[in-house]
């Protein structure tokens, strides 16, 4: 039985359904792939030889660099310099979110085009980008020695130099100079994490457990960190040689040990909101309630005037405690740098510009705008003896300078980014007391192991 | 004249082939853009996550078939069940509310008994077309710890300051007051538009059968109202399990303390562009979208089955 056509009257079409979309099947898939076919003139897959003196003149065009704000501060007074050499050369800075530079960067190495000629990023998503950014290693083994460890061994990969870094990152402790005094602690009251645990409890008699010496996150490796670096794990989370994971390695199980001792400690703030800065501890700082930031990166004297400008005076940077008396003390973050991805097609100019921003009255300017510690040699020594007021006149860059002058080759492996969350992940279970140190480690490693592919 | 008038038959013949050809083709050449679009922006991305989700790509080096390997370690991942928990939890939480919600304000604004009602369904839609990362923002400063409006109102009357954004009790909580705030609205439209397909004269009977205006409410307007509360029940639903910005803005994309804040939109977001594990995360998002597929399915048969 048929049922009425209610389209009585209507020509019935005599191609089939299946026809026509396979049809549009054909037709669109001839498209996308005619689309996705390499342009004729594609981007070379392999850097030229771009030597640390390009020849002046030469490829006339627009150089492009991505960047998110204030990294650049060093650069752009570079501008007027790099454009003698190359006056047919027209600089342009394109300013993304931090996150955005990191997230295009790929996009652009993935899709294969679309790519800036020059790009700054932090050290840790280097082995992400590798395979699509220009191998300088010819330009930069000349002057790796100018710059102070480890930040050109930050910058390398596998051996390969892939560009280079615009600060230094050792971590010390930071602490409210007036806070302390006024609770009678003195920064060589504690040489080890214990020591200070123990500060912890004092601090909070002193002020009557109105506020708290120090914040311990639970879901922020960057404690975690610090910890593998002074338990001898210059890889973080993975061995020398990047094959295996080592969270779960006995040395780690005691630092951890360590760690939830500071947690327990009486008068610890146990994480205000995840993180060791952010506005929860910055509005702490500013009503006398926290004394001492654990996770003192030396980008922080950038940050902490502009967003606590009534604190000038009152901070004190001094080394992290140490594991075990006589050991380590210190950790070590990520600092940035600038590098030239493999799509570009002014890589000689590019290279120039990155040399110019890294190096010299680049590096200078860049040090003086943001204060960070910089890692080129020439700078790093005039920076070292200069006391800064926010710190009461402290030469802080000679602590730095100390904690650095003791810290191994540090290197982020594959997997960083994802090993940094997987113990993120854990770390919540072994601070509240659901799972111990021992185990704990030993579920992210497994984590580890299976996503990674590691041993 | 033979061959002249064989010419014009062929020429007829060939016009008439032509016609009917045309006849025939027309009406998909009509329909084409959306099928080439479909094709291009649904279903080719479709079948080539897909197949992502069978390689271990992670966007520079050449992928590598990897069979079903990132399922099965997707299986020993606690991100997942973790994930999903959250979710379910969040839409427990949210979706009955925010629909509950919107069919009031839908009825009470469809009232002609209350003035000025274009302005309140404008206002009450206004959270829709505010900026989400505004709104992460203002409720992530509402819900501060140490200078959040929630907690100094609770320490002025007598109470603890909560610690919202990083307790893990709590986090859900201040995820689903900001998705019924937003969404409420949405909601109330969809529900005004069936609110108006009811013919009046239903409620004019009952009126003079002596039904009082909440007898009215349950026995007309949400039996009458069932097809379009299951519809906004599915995309609810639907639009819960891929749920993104707000968690994101709220907690980042690694969910906060004790992954409380992770579901199943930021796991794929995570390992898609954070970790940029493009094969993991496609088989994150296959096995959230098949789970999708089933609860929607679930809720169209059971409200399929009440209804009858």
């Amino acid at each position: 039985m048929s049922r009425p056509n209610p389209h009585q009257g209507f020509v019935a079409p005599t191609m089939s359904r299946r026809e026509f979309v396979r049809l549009t099947a054909l037709a669109t898939g001839v498209a996308a792939l005619a689309a996705c076919a390499p342009a004729p003139a594609a981007a070379p897959t392999e850097a030229p030889a771009a030597t640390t003196a390009p020849a002046a003149g030469g490829q006339a065009g627009s150089l492009t660099l991505w960047s998110w704000e204030g990294m650049t501060d060093g650069l752009s007074t570079q501008v007027a310099k790099f454009n003698e050499k190359y006056p047919d050369v027209k600089f342009e800075t394109q300013f993304y979110g931090y996150d955005d530079v990191h997230t295009n960067l790929l996009n652009a190495i993935v899709a294969g085009t679309g790519a800036p000629d020059l790009v700054v990023f932090d050290t840790f998503h280097l082995s992400e980008y590798a395979d699509g950014l220009a191998d300088l290693t010819t330009e930069v083994s000349p002057i790796a020695d100018q710059f102070i460890k480890p930040s050109t061994a930050v910058t390398s990969l596998k051996g390969k130099h892939y560009g280079l870094p615009t600060d230094l990152q050792p971590i010390g402790l930071y602490y409210r100079n007036d806070l302390w005094e006024k609770a009678g602690l003195k920064e060589t009251d504690f040489e080890t994490w214990p020591d200070l645990a123990g500060l912890s409890s004092k601090y909070d008699a002193a002020v009557g457990g109105q506020g708290h010496l120090f914040l311990v996150s639970s879901n922020d490796a960057a404690l975690f960190e610090i910890l593998a670096i002074e338990a001898g794990f210059r890889g973080y989370y993975f061995n020398d040689d990047d094959t295996k994971v080592i969270v779960d390695d006995p040395k780690m199980v005691e630092a951890i040990t360590e760690m939830k001792a500071l947690w327990d400690a009486k008068g610890t703030l146990q994480n205000p909101q995840g993180g060791y800065a952010g506005d929860e501890s910055t509005a702490l700082f500013k009503k006398d309630q926290l004394a001492t930031q654990l996770v003192g990166a030396a980008w922080l004297p950038h940050s902490y005037p502009n967003s606590m400008p009534e604190l000038a005076g009152k901070w004190r940077i001094t080394k992290s405690p140490a594991i075990v008396k006589g050991g380590l003390r210190g950790g070590f973050q990520y600092p940035s740098m600038f590098a030239i991805p493999s799509q570009s097609k002014m890589k000689e100019q590019a290279w120039y510009l990155l040399f110019l921003a890294t190096t010299g009255d680049g590096a200078r300017a860049f040090r003086d705008k943001s204060k960070v510690l910089c890692p080129f040699k020439e700078v790093y020594d005039e920076t070292l003896h200069q006391p800064e007021d926010y710190f009461g006149g402290q030469k802080i860059y000679e602590v730095f300078a100390d904690i650095s002058k003791d810290l191994p080759d540090i290197f982020y492996g594959t997997g960083f980014s994802e090993a940094q969350l997987i113990v993120s992940s854990h770390l919540a279970g072994i601070m509240t007391g659901e799972t111990t140190p021992a185990d704990g480690l030993a579920a992210a490693a497994k984590e580890m192991r299976s996503k990674l592919n590691k041993g | 004249m033979t061959s002249a008038a064989e010419s014009l038959s062929a020429s007829r013949a060939a016009v008439r082939r032509r016609d009917r050809w045309w006849r025939t083709v027309s009406p998909y050449v009509f329909i084409s853009p959306f099928y080439i679009t479909f094709l291009i922006f649904g279903l080719l991305p479709i079948g080539f996550s897909l197949v992502v989700s069978l390689t271990n790509w992670r966007g520079t080096a050449r992928p590598q078939f990897i069979g079903l390997q990132n399922y099965a370690t997707l299986l020993q991942d606690p991100g997942l069940p973790k994930a999903l928990l959250n979710t379910v939890y969040v839409w427990i939480g949210s979706v009955p509310t925010m629909i509950f919600l919107a069919l009031i304000f839908a009825v009470i604004l469809n009232s002609r008994l209350v003035r000025g009602r274009n302005a309140f369904r404008t206002v009450y839609f206004l959270p829709q077309v505010t900026s989400l990362v505004i709104t992460g923002l203002v409720f992530g400063q509402l819900f501060s710890t140490s200078f959040g409006l929630v907690n100094t109102v609770l320490v002025a009357v007598g109470g603890n300051a909560i610690n919202w954004l990083a307790d893990p009790r709590f986090m859900k909580a201040v995820l689903v007051m900001a998705l019924v705030w937003r969404w409420v609205g949405n909601d109330m439209v969809i529900m005004l538009a069936g609110l108006n397909s009811i013919p009046g004269d239903i409620y004019e009977a009952a009126i003079v059968d002596g039904a009082s205006g909440v007898q009215s409410f349950f026995f007309i307007t949400v039996p009458l109202m069932r097809p379009v509360i299951l519809f906004d029940f599915v995309i609810t639903t639907i639009g819960i399990f891929g749920l993104f910005a707000e968690p994101f803005v709220l907690f980042g994309p690694g969910g906060g303390v004790k992954q409380a804040g992770l579901v199943t939109g930021t796991l794929i977001y995570q390992y898609s562009f954070q970790l940029f594990k493009f094969g993991y995360g496609a088989a994150v998002a296959w096995v959230v979208g098949v789970i999708i597929i089933f609860f929607s399915m679930l809720q169209l048969r059971l409200g399929n089955r009440e209804a009858t």
